[in-house]
């Protein structure tokens, strides 16, 4: 039985999500359903725990049948919806032709990939399933609010030490990284739930859920690019592969992984709108950037990247000029005023000075050069992190500088990618994060939040548009 | 037109050989390389002054006349053990140790030890009370794998201090067969999960002599070279697919790798944890112990959740933080080198061993520190800790 409600806590949140997006294009355009299946799950998460936190904020009684139901009665309206935009489209498919040679090499090497896929999948998911809660920080933060909720079946709140220490009596819980959000310890939370008692496997199954769903909604997005079924798996092979990344589904716990995925999706979906300004997508890309900090407080950061290049896709070709000016203009003003400072209400002060940078929820940072060119190289490069995703990233910005002014989204794509490899720059190279490199700690996990979408961004440049029908299956 | 089905395998022939050739010269240059003292991480002497080194037993002083070295005055009868700092050093490559130390005699000669990542402690079976010298490393059976940190033991008590000036560890000079076999033995070393995992992956050791990805890099690279020159030289057109599929095979390659590894780990996790229920993995893990300990605590806890202080030498390190983890949902934290003067009567307070500075007086109960006391009631005690219940405001 307790399997039983799980399966529901996984499934229901899921079917919710997928049916809402597949619900947003009344075409069945290649790559749709995945796509759907992709974004779905982690909408379908992240209004979880809009659920959960609505629960605790009304001051009801931690439940799992209340926001199973309201998920229920959203999934039952998005198969309505998804039925009625289903129907309207295109009912007639021509037949099917005989395939080619070529296109039975095709899907043999398509079946192959994908059962190489699904056999690490199902690796990584015995990992979790035998493995007991295993890495640091997963024990140290991220489950410790997810166990105490999950054991008390209350909404307990958690308190910096100094305020748990002198609450004699307080009902308050404390830990280090207190602040932190408390999203990820939420997706963990739920399927516990719905077991009905603390158990690590349950918790730590969402994790596997997340990776699955990150290759679906980036094989849906490479699909609707126009990219053929083999070429779309094999970059998410390329994804699913990364050995960082497998590691944070065999070793469950961190948010790293969440945020590669809301962050690397958000991106995905941003493109295509830069591309084809599909208003679903920019929404898409919208709901997910505004996710990022719920996830890490660096997710806002992460996020923020997405405004200048939202920007110069809204600017029309002819006052792209201006606008290019009107940025150097502010970085000379910036640099001779010595920086800026201001407040905004409700999130606190912002410093951006040559020399120290403070942004809300992220923290403050003094800014000296360190050289950590070793550690990087070692790591993007030499190590077994990436394979050679350190290699393809670097060939790809070689090769696709020349044309990025061609269309709005190849700029808004370039600006993207070297707005975040410049902030991963200033983490790494110009304040106290260097130890973090030296020491290897989160230089590889902070990279990580950028695979995916720098994946997609390689995809779509390196990629040469093939016509391809609205009838191709998935 | 349609292509002759017999001619088509000879369109990748090219490739194959460009692939082959590309193979041969990698392999080639990286030996060349090695053997001819290229700068490598791999060929450089790594050198400790005495100051560099971390005395773990023994009663050291600097000397004030040269900065690099120190003297140890004294070593009761379990003798002076020195620590290199951690710096992964691969025991294929390098086995020659020397060192400067006076003071070495036939009672107190010197045995270098080593500790690998996997936590295993070795010690060469020679020893030696020569003041410089060099020592062959490589012919010590435990010397094998990655090596984190290297060490000297001498046995005590010290008649006489012992300076302690340097101590250097030589890259040993390899064979062309011997550094294919080192290499080969690192893209064959599997290594366990362990809490650096979840940071990076070393992909064969830490520091390889040589890195599996680069090497591929450089293969598919050359070949890739190959290939289009043999194109460009036959008059014909460069085509994306060929170099896509250079580049995928060396992915691929590593992938290979990776799962092979990854089917190694997955045997350790299911070998040690599959079938069990939740507290059998528990103690199954590397934390096992500790976990034994604090099923016994919660024995003597009440059922519902109390107010714990876990008090422990290093308050942020591994043991406390699972303490911490294993104790929930008891409102605990483990943040503590002292019992907190906050706790209040009611409240619990878990001593994790070894913590010599916070002692338990039994008259009149209470646990004392060097600025501080607290009333308490023991209520459990073993060799990794004590449990306490607070009967009073300190």
């Amino acid at each position: 039985m307790e399997g039983f409600r799980v399966g529901l806590a996984l499934i229901i949140p899921w079917l919710a999500g997928t049916l809402w997006v597949r619900a947003l294009w009344r075409d069945a355009r290649p790559g749709v359903w995945p796509l759907a299946l992709g974004y779905g799950y982690l909408l379908g998460g992240l209004a979880t725990v809009l659920l959960l936190r609505a629960q605790a904020a009304a001051g009801l009684p931690m439940d799992f049948a209340g926001p199973l139901i309201v998920l229920g009665l959203l999934a039952l309206a998005g198969s309505g919806l998804a039925w009625r935009r289903i129907l309207s489209a295109h009912p007639d498919l021509p037949p099917q032709k005989a395939k080619a040679p070529d296109e039975t090499w095709q899907t043999l090497l398509f079946i192959l990939l994908l059962g190489w896929l699904s056999w690490r999948c199902f690796g990584l998911a015995q990992e979790i399933e035998w493995r007991p809660l295993y890495p640091w920080d997963a024990w140290t933060t991220w489950m410790v609010r997810a166990k105490v909720w999950s054991e008390l079946q209350q909404w307990v709140p958690f308190v910096d030490p100094q305020t748990w220490l002198t609450s004699a009596h307080g009902s308050a819980y404390t830990l280090a990284a207190w602040n932190y959000p408390e999203t990820v310890s939420l997706l963990a939370l739920w399927p516990t739930l719905a077991f009905g008692a603390w158990n690590e496997t349950v918790a730590l199954l969402p994790w596997l859920g997340i990776a699955v769903a990150l290759g679906c909604g980036f094989y849906g997005q490479a699909r609707l690019w126009g990219v053929s079924p083999l070429v779309a798996l094999i970059f998410v092979w390329l994804l699913l592969s990364l050995p960082i990344l497998d590691t944070h589904v065999a070793l469950a716990g961190y948010a790293d992984l969440w945020l590669a995925a809301t962050f690397g999706l958000a991106v995905c979906a941003f493109l295509q709108w830069a591309r084809t300004r599909d208003p679903w997508q920019g929404i898409l890309a919208l709901l997910l950037a505004l996710a990022c900090p719920w996830i890490k407080h660096e997710g806002l950061v992460w996020a923020s990247l997405l405004l200048p290049a939202a920007v110069w896709v809204w600017t029309p070709r002819r006052y792209w000029p201006w606008l290019i000016g009107g940025f150097i203009l502010l970085l000379v003003g910036w640099w001779a005023a010595g920086g800026f400072t201001f407040n905004i209400a409700g999130l606190g002060k912002i410093q951006l000075t040559p020399n120290i940078i403070r942004l809300p929820l992220v923290g403050r940072f003094e800014l000296h050069y360190h050289d950590v060119w070793g550690p990087v190289i070692r790591n993007l490069l030499l190590l077994g992190n990436w394979h050679l995703f350190g290699y393809l990233l670097l060939a790809t910005l070689l090769m696709s500088l020349p044309g990025i002014f061609a269309e709005p989204w190849r700029m808004a794509g370039a600006m993207l990618v070297i707005a975040g490899l410049l902030v991963l720059f200033i983490l790494f190279f110009l304040t106290d994060a260097h130890h973090w490199a030296r020491q290897y700690t989160s230089i590889n996990r902070v990279f990580l939040h950028f695979v995916p979408a720098l994946l997609f961004w390689i995809m779509t440049m390196l990629h040469i548009k093939v016509p391809t029908t609205p009838t191709e299956s998935l | 037109m349609q292509t002759d089905p017999t001619k088509r395998p000879m369109k990748f022939l090219p490739w194959l050989a460009a692939l082959f050739v590309g193979a041969a010269l990698t392999l080639l240059a990286v030996v060349l390389y090695y053997q001819t003292g290229g700068y490598s991480e791999a060929n450089i002497p790594l050198r400790w002054n005495g100051a560099d080194l971390q005395v773990a037993r023994g009663q050291a002083t600097a000397l004030p006349d040269d900065p690099g070295a120190f003297t140890i005055q004294a070593a009761d009868a379990r003798g002076v053990i020195l620590w290199t700092p951690p710096r992964w050093i691969s025991a294929g490559l390098y086995g020659n140790l020397l060192w400067k130390i006076t003071g070495l005699d036939d009672r107190h000669p010197l045995y270098p030890i080593w500790r690998t990542n996997d936590g295993k402690v070795g010690q060469a079976k020679q020893a030696t009370k020569i003041s410089s010298n060099l020592l062959d490393l490589r012919t010590e059976p435990d010397w094998q794998g990655t090596i984190m940190t290297l060490g000297l033991f001498i046995p005590g008590p010290l008649a006489s201090p012992l300076i302690v000036r340097q101590l250097e560890l030589r890259p040993a000079a390899l064979t062309a067969r011997e550094w294919l076999e080192q290499l080969w033995r690192e893209w064959t070393a599997r290594e366990d999960w362990s809490q650096r995992s979840i940071n990076f992956a070393s992909g064969a050791t830490a520091r390889p002599l040589g890195s599996p990805v680069l090497l591929i890099a450089i293969w598919m690279g050359l070949s890739g070279l190959l290939y289009g020159g043999w194109v460009l030289a036959a008059g014909q057109r460069l085509r994306p697919t060929p170099f896509v599929a250079l580049f995928l095979l060396g992915w691929l390659l590593l992938d290979l790798r990776w799962q092979w590894e990854l089917s190694g780990r997955l045997e350790h996790t299911v070998e040690r944890f599959a079938g069990k229920d939740a507290t059998s993995r528990r103690l199954a893990d590397l934390d096992g112990e500790l976990y034994r300990f604090l099923l016994d605590i919660g024995q003597r806890l009440p059922k519902r959740p109390v107010r714990l202080f876990i008090v422990s030498a290093d308050p942020g390190g591994f043991l406390a933080g699972r303490a911490h983890y294993h104790l929930l949902p008891h409102n605990n934290y483990m943040g503590f080198l002292r019992p907190p003067t906050a706790a209040h009567e009611g409240d619990y307070v878990l001593i994790l061993s070894p913590l010599p500075e916070v002692r338990f007086n039994p008259a009149p109960a209470k646990l004392e520190w060097e600025d501080g006391q607290l009333a308490v009631e023991r209520l459990y005690e073993a060799p990794l800790g004590a449990l306490f219940r607070v009967t009073g405001n300190s």
